[in-house]
């Protein structure tokens, strides 16, 4: 036995120290492993944890970009039925009618001069076409296109036929032939229109020019006949307005105005009349001229087919969208009671300087209409405040004096619940958006303080490396104030995003700091309909 | 330059890099013994070393892109758990009270009962010591920390250093010859 001096005894320790292996454990790595996943966000608690304030934001967005486009879809819908009653007027037995009268009744008083004579023009055009179709297979086969087209136009004549039966017919032979209702319906069947059964250019149709020996990009063609491309079938339709114009003094002696007005608004056609020869040189100007005068004519034309039948509405079936029901609904029940659910970043510093990276807050608060615009709101918010104070900001308590040497900074990690007391007006209230200020107090729980001091390299002295505890509460220490706007997704949820600062008025924590936040609370905010 | 790291090792961190799961047990694995027995003289018991050791892993993992390839893995990985362990301690110290060593009379020690003590139990001995002179006691004798270090690390005096390691050495001396007679007695009985 011997005595031990030191660097035996650190030889034995050292040599001991490199020596010692110990044996793996897979236990000490499973547990190792489930850190690692948990720090990686692969298991879905710890993604969770890593992610949900930004999965909240997410869906926040969404839910505000789903309500905005169905919010732009509603108004479009109110605006195209806000522009029905320009168009439209409400007579007193609740008929519906357009205001630029259609031409559709010859025998409404509304129809002005320009008007009967389109329809005399439009008369001679069917009975025109009848010739063509039906009683001079000749010409037709001389005009296949035209022929393409006899079947359309033999149904469009037989909507003509019957208004110009209806037209000619004195009123006592109405109930011979068909009733109001039949005609209306019938008249309907024939207005609707196929894609192609009428051209959108004022209902001429454009088809390929296909007369011998002329390029171009197509020929006019239309009932009124062929103008310009054929001299023979100008010729006879020209016969055949003339015969036309006989037939109908005929028929109807009291529409012999017609045929006049036909020339004198058709002067072209008149030309012609005089000038046959002389056509095929100034074609290319007929054309122009004719073509300039079908559109103007086949327009009024296309006015008509294209007007809308008198529809029979009810007095109470009129659509509610004319009358501001919704705005005094919505003041009559304005609910009192709501209740927030809100999410904010905590970015907290002393002196408003030294920010770190943010904390965050949580907070559930009930508002409570006191007046119309004026809400009270209280509850309670928690929050991790994470903030870097310099040494001569804190308060050392006395306890500490026997050490003497101070941390030039501390770093704080402080678990807060806060008890606001605020009020919240609201400056613009929309039928879906609100923009509101606010106002109020807050009270401060310190629930949890960690403190790490920083003290300077080589101090000595040290006693106190850290600090770990709560000092309680604080009442009234901060003055709440902030700014928002609110969005309502529906009749019971809204979307708020608010900006806020609190301004301490007390000092806090084991330091003894005034410590100011500011964030933006991201809410949803949910106002329950009680039962009566 | 010397190479200090293996081609395997330089595998292994490329794919703890990657934060491949398999790199990371093949690195944990290989490198498990010479961590523990680092964290266990800087602890009081396994369960302790255990934690300090996963903590420094845990470290090694998340911020290996710091560590600078050429230099060499093994004293990287001292030093994180060496300062993982510091940490603890700190983090600790509020609540430790420092006991004062009686000074202790001549200590002999029978050489043949040393060699006879496992590894296990010399280090164990450390472990027995409180925090403040284990602290020393490890930094100093064993990982090569100088005094004005130590008190660097530990934040007090390059005297209070100078001071633990005495203490700690009288302790375990006192430690060590309890153990002699112990086994005198055991083997004369």
């Amino acid at each position: 036995m011997k005595e031990f001096p030191d660097d035996e005894l650190d030889k034995l320790f050292k040599k001991s120290a490199e020596e010692l292996d110990s044996n793996f454990d897979p236990q000490d790595w499973n547990v190792l492993k489930k850190r690692l996943d948990e720090n990686d966000g692969r298991t879905t608690g710890a993604w969770l944890k890593k992610w949900w304030p930004a999965g909240l934001l997410a869906v926040l967005m969404f839910a505000g970009l789903i309500a905005y486009l169905l919010t732009n879809t509603n108004k479009n819908h109110v605006s195209k039925v806000d522009q029905l009653p320009e168009n439209n007027s409400v007579s007193k037995g609740g008929r519906i009618q357009n205001k630029p009268e259609p031409i559709a009744d010859n025998n409404l008083p509304e129809a002005g001069q320009e008007t009967d004579s389109v329809k005399g023009v439009e008369n001679n055009i069917v009975n025109q076409d009848e010739k063509i179709t039906g009683s001079n297979n000749k010409t037709v086969k001389q005009n296949p296109v035209k022929t393409g087209n006899s079947i359309e136009i033999e149904k469009e004549k037989n909507s003509e036929v019957i208004k110009e039966d209806k037209l000619k017919q004195p009123e006592n032979n109405l109930s011979e032939s068909l009733t109001e209702e039949r005609y209306r319906i019938l008249k309907n069947e024939n207005q609707k229109a196929l894609p192609r059964r009428r051209s959108k250019a004022g209902g001429v149709y454009l088809a390929p020019n296909q007369s011998i020996g002329r390029s171009g990009d197509g020929a006019f063609l239309s009932d009124e006949g062929i103008i310009g491309k054929d001299v023979n079938l100008a010729k006879y339709d020209i016969e055949k307005i003339k015969s036309d114009k006989g037939n109908t003094e005929i028929q109807n002696p009291g529409t012999s105005e017609h045929t006049e007005n036909v020339e004198n608004n058709f002067p072209i056609v008149k030309n012609e009349v005089n000038n046959i020869e002389k056509i095929n040189k100034d074609e290319q100007l007929s054309r122009l001229n004719i073509s300039a005068s079908k559109l103007k004519s086949r327009s009024l034309v296309w006015k008509k087919t294209n007007s809308l039948p008198e529809v029979e509405v009810k007095e109470a079936d009129i659509p509610p969208v004319f009358e501001p029901v919704k705005a005094v609904s919505e003041k009559e029940s304005i609910p009192k009671f709501a209740v927030r659910f809100s999410y904010s970043p905590d970015i907290s510093s002393v002196g408003l300087k030294n920010f770190t990276k943010p904390g965050m807050a949580v907070s559930l608060l009930v508002e409570y209409a006191i007046l119309a615009k004026l809400y009270i709101q209280s509850g309670v918010a928690r929050s991790s405040k994470v903030y870097k104070a310099n040494g001569g900001e804190y308060v050392w308590p006395s306890s500490w004096d026997d050490q003497t040497v101070r941390p030039y900074s501390t770093d704080a990690t402080c678990k807060v619940i806060e008890i606001p007391l605020n009020l919240r007006y609201d400056i613009t209230n929309g039928a879906r958006s609100r923009w509101f200020v606010g106002a109020g107090v807050s009270s401060y729980y310190m629930q949890n303080e960690k403190y790490i001091y920083n003290y300077k390299r080589g101090a000595t002295g040290v006693k106190w490396p850290d600090w770990d505890g709560s000092t309680g509460w604080y009442l009234l220490s901060h003055i709440n104030a902030s700014a928002g706007y609110e969005y309502r997704v529906s009749k019971k949820l809204s979307l708020l995003a608010e900006p806020y600062v609190r301004i301490p008025v007390k000092k806090v924590g084991f330091g003894k700091v005034d410590l100011f936040t500011t964030g933006v609370w991201f809410s949803i905010r949910y106002t329950p309909l009680f039962k009566k | 330059m010397p190479e200090y790291n293996s081609a395997v090792l330089h595998e292994l961190l490329d794919g703890c890099l990657k934060k491949n799961r398999r790199s990371q047990e093949l690195l944990y694995k290989q490198f498990y013994g010479y961590a523990m027995s680092i964290c266990l003289r800087y602890t009081r018991s396994r369960e302790e070393a255990k934690e300090i050791l996963n903590d420094g892993f845990l470290k090694i993992f998340t911020k290996l892109d710091s560590f600078d390839q050429s230099r060499s893995f093994k004293n990287w990985l001292s030093r994180v758990m060496i300062n993982t362990a510091l940490d603890h301690y700190r983090h600790e110290i509020r609540h430790e009270v420092l006991d004062d060593v009686e000074a202790a009379d001549q200590v002999f020690v029978d050489e043949t009962v040393l060699t006879k003590m496992a590894h296990e139990e010399i280090i164990g001995l450390i472990q027995e010591l409180t925090p403040a002179y284990r602290l020393v006691f490890s930094l100093a004798v064993i990982d090569g920390y100088t005094h004005e270090e130590i008190a660097e690390q530990l934040n007090i005096s390059v005297g209070a250093s100078k001071s633990n390691l005495s203490r700690a050495r009288e302790k375990l001396r006192m430690m060590l010859s309890k153990i002699n007679i112990d086994n005198y007695e055991r083997v004369s009985r």
